[in-house]
């Protein structure tokens, strides 16, 4: 992405964030209102100060530094995705069960290696297993830290 | 008293103490290592375990727990950019792009190095200083504390130094985020967009997380490289880091001790602090100021000191005045005084022999956390020979546990979710999720102390007395000018000097 776009984008974003805050808080007190308001203000005019400066730039191919590395997309969603679904899982199943369908079958699809080889589904079967019985006695059995329950474990 | 120090460095080293002491700093490095849980739980969750202890025993093992947390949050900070806790944020500005280059070593044996020398510092203070430090920290108000914190936001100008305007749009939108839930003058519910989850307010731990763990799962497992980075164990990497900041980082260790110590004694204020305000310090006095988030061990070295020398900082009103000065310090007050031990000054002369031992016994463990320390480096730095495939969903699991072991609720981990989003896809319009982390971190103590002096405004009749006038918040006014003018001075100094060498060229 170039930094023109990308000032373009943040400022947008500062300007939207700031308004929204800017509506909800209208009908609070003003004492209540104080801080978030010279906040929201600080936001709208940096967000524009921001869009001022991509519209006015006069170099256009310049890109962002992190841009040279390309992201594999499809990974970073399935990624994102699955995090999701594995946070819904873990209301309606429990954490434990949950936690080894994700770390089993996400490590599985992450890996770059090919993926219907015995090797790769044993290792992730294994990983899967092992970090989850480490959960386990780390944070049920040893430390007691609560963890998300449900139906099953 | 000195009867009283002899007898503490006798009761720390009785067998059984240093067990407990070695347990303690393993348990708590683990502890603090994990995003998620932090010194404060892990000083908790100790604390009946100690009911059943000899009282010395038991504050000996809180200490080492305490000690190695806060030691131990770097160590997830350097390796995987997931500060452990919230101390260790200033510690990824230079221990991640270390990791990055093949550095990790270097790193983790820098925090754990400034790490004991800032904990033997804030431990030497409480030993010898505990009383004018006790009679500073009552002179910090409401103003002082709203001054402190702007001065510690001023880093954001510093840190963004590449693009400041998005470094400070990214810290207004943290300090604005946390300003979702009750407001601290009337305590109505704010911002909560219709839904009553929201008046609970936004965490600082899950919003982290997200921000900086989440966030950073999906940039890995999206990443073309299959490691997180190239590491391969190196020999003597101890001594030979012990030798080079012994030789360049003196100053700095220094510095950075001191302002950990003072931050710590004022309650409320913490290693988070600490950390940022001592790494902005640390770049301001380097000749060198551009390396500084390059990857170079002088970040780390000011971070983790400062962090560590916090803790001794911070139970110098608790041991003195029976005020804790952070959470850690209430549970362990809470310890003592399950024990039948009452805080305050008395504490030295009615329970001498146990107070000089948990001093002493926290100079001790300091020490030997290098060498326990050292030995568990060897261990957690193997994590960068792992897939990121696997990597990338435990550190998901762990982001997890960490966000709901908080106050026990979904909307954590939600919030880690969320956050784990604005921080990638902000990284990648250039916003600064270290600037959003500290404003998230220090609006609610902005917020809360600037309510307070707009309160003591009103009564007294004047803001100006209130704000600019007391001699606290007046040095702390000039730091914080100076913090944000002397990069845009400085820079623009640079660009003359490099304008004039070309043309002379």
């Amino acid at each position: 992405m170039t930094r023109r776009k990308a000032d373009l984008i943040a400022g947008i974003v500062c300007v939207l964030i700031a308004s929204i805050f800017w509506i909800q808080g209208s009908k609070l007190e003003p004492d209540s209102n104080l801080f978030p308001k010279v906040l929201e203000i600080c936001m709208i005019v940096g967000g524009f100060a921001c869009i001022g400066k991509s519209l006015l730039s006069k170099n256009k191919q310049d890109d962002l530094p992190d841009e040279a590395e390309k992201l594999d997309w499809i990974k970073a969603i399935a990624i994102i995705v699955a995090s999701i679904i594995y946070i819904f899982g873990m209301v309606y199943v429990g954490f434990y069960v949950t936690t080894l369908v994700y770390l089993t079958l996400g490590s599985w699809y992450l890996n770059d290696e090919d993926r219907s080889s015995l090797k790769a589904i044993v290792g992730s079967l294994v990983f899967g297993l092992g970090v989850t019985v480490v959960l386990y006695l780390t944070f049920n059995v040893f430390l007691q830290v609560p963890t998300p329950n449900s139906l099953l474990l | 008293m000195w009867e009283n120090i002899l007898a503490g460095f006798v009761n720390s080293l009785v067998p059984i103490n240093l067990l407990l002491m070695i347990l303690g700093l393993v348990g708590g490095i683990i502890i603090g290592a994990l995003p998620g849980l932090t010194a404060t739980m892990g000083v908790a969750l100790m604390v009946p375990i100690t009911f059943a202890m000899d009282p010395i025993s038991g504050l000996i093992m809180l200490g080492a727990i305490y000690s190695g947390a806060i030691y131990g949050g770097s160590n997830s900070a350097i390796l995987i950019n997931t500060p452990g806790t919230p101390s260790a944020v200033a510690t990824t500005f230079d221990g991640w792009p270390m990791t990055k280059k093949g550095l990790a070593d270097d790193a983790l044996n820098t925090a754990l190095i400034a790490s004991a020398f800032g904990g033997l510092f804030g431990t030497l203070v409480l030993l010898f200083l505990a009383a004018p430090m006790a009679q500073l920290s009552l002179k910090f108000g409401a103003p002082e504390f709203f001054w402190l914190c702007i001065f510690g936001l001023s880093t954001i100008a510093s840190m963004s130094q590449n693009n400041v305007l998005k470094g400070l749009l990214s810290g207004a939108f943290g300090l604005l985020i946390s300003t979702i839930g009750l407001d601290p003058v009337l305590g109505l519910p704010r911002f909560t967009f219709g839904n009553y989850t929201f008046v609970q307010g936004i965490e600082v731990i899950p919003a982290m997380i997200g921000l900086f763990s989440f966030s950073q799962v999906i940039y890995l497992v999206g990443s073309k490289n299959n490691y997180i980075a190239d590491y391969k164990a190196k020999k003597g990497v101890t001594s030979r880091i012990l030798k080079q900041m012994a030789k360049t980082c003196k100053a700095n260790l220094m510095r950075s001790s001191i302002i950990g110590a003072i931050v710590g004694i004022l309650p409320g204020a913490g290693g988070e602090i600490a950390s940022i305000i001592s790494y902005n310090e640390g770049k301001k006095w380097d000749h060198n100021k551009g390396k500084y988030g390059t990857g170079v061990i002088d970040g780390v070295c000011s971070s983790e000191a400062a962090n560590n020398a916090t803790i001794g900082g911070s139970l110098i009103p608790m041991l003195t005045l029976g005020i804790p000065g952070s959470a850690v310090a209430a549970v362990i007050m809470g310890a003592l005084l399950a024990q039948g031990i009452q805080p305050g000054f008395k504490i030295f002369s009615n329970n001498g022999e146990l107070a000089y031992s948990f001093i002493v016994s926290m100079l001790i463990a300091n020490i030997l956390m290098v060498v326990v320390g050292s030995i568990l480096i060897k261990g957690t730095a193997k994590i960068l020979n792992v897939r990121t495939s696997y990597i990338g969903v435990a550190i998901v699991a762990l982001a997890i546990i960490g966000s709901y072991a908080i106050r026990n609720s979904m909307f954590d981990v939600a919030i880690m979710v969320f956050f784990g989003l604005v921080g990638h896809f902000g990284g990648r319009i250039g916003m600064d999720t270290g600037a959003a982390a500290l404003g998230i971190i220090l609006g609610p103590i902005v917020e809360d102390n600037l309510s307070k002096s707009m309160a003591i405004a009103g009564a007294e009749g004047s803001i100006f007395t209130v704000f600019f006038t007391h001699p606290i918040s007046l040095i702390l006014i000039i730091l914080t000018l100076i913090s944000v003018l002397s990069p845009l001075f400085l820079g623009k100094h640079k660009s003359e000097k490099e304008a004039k060498a070309n043309d002379q060229a």
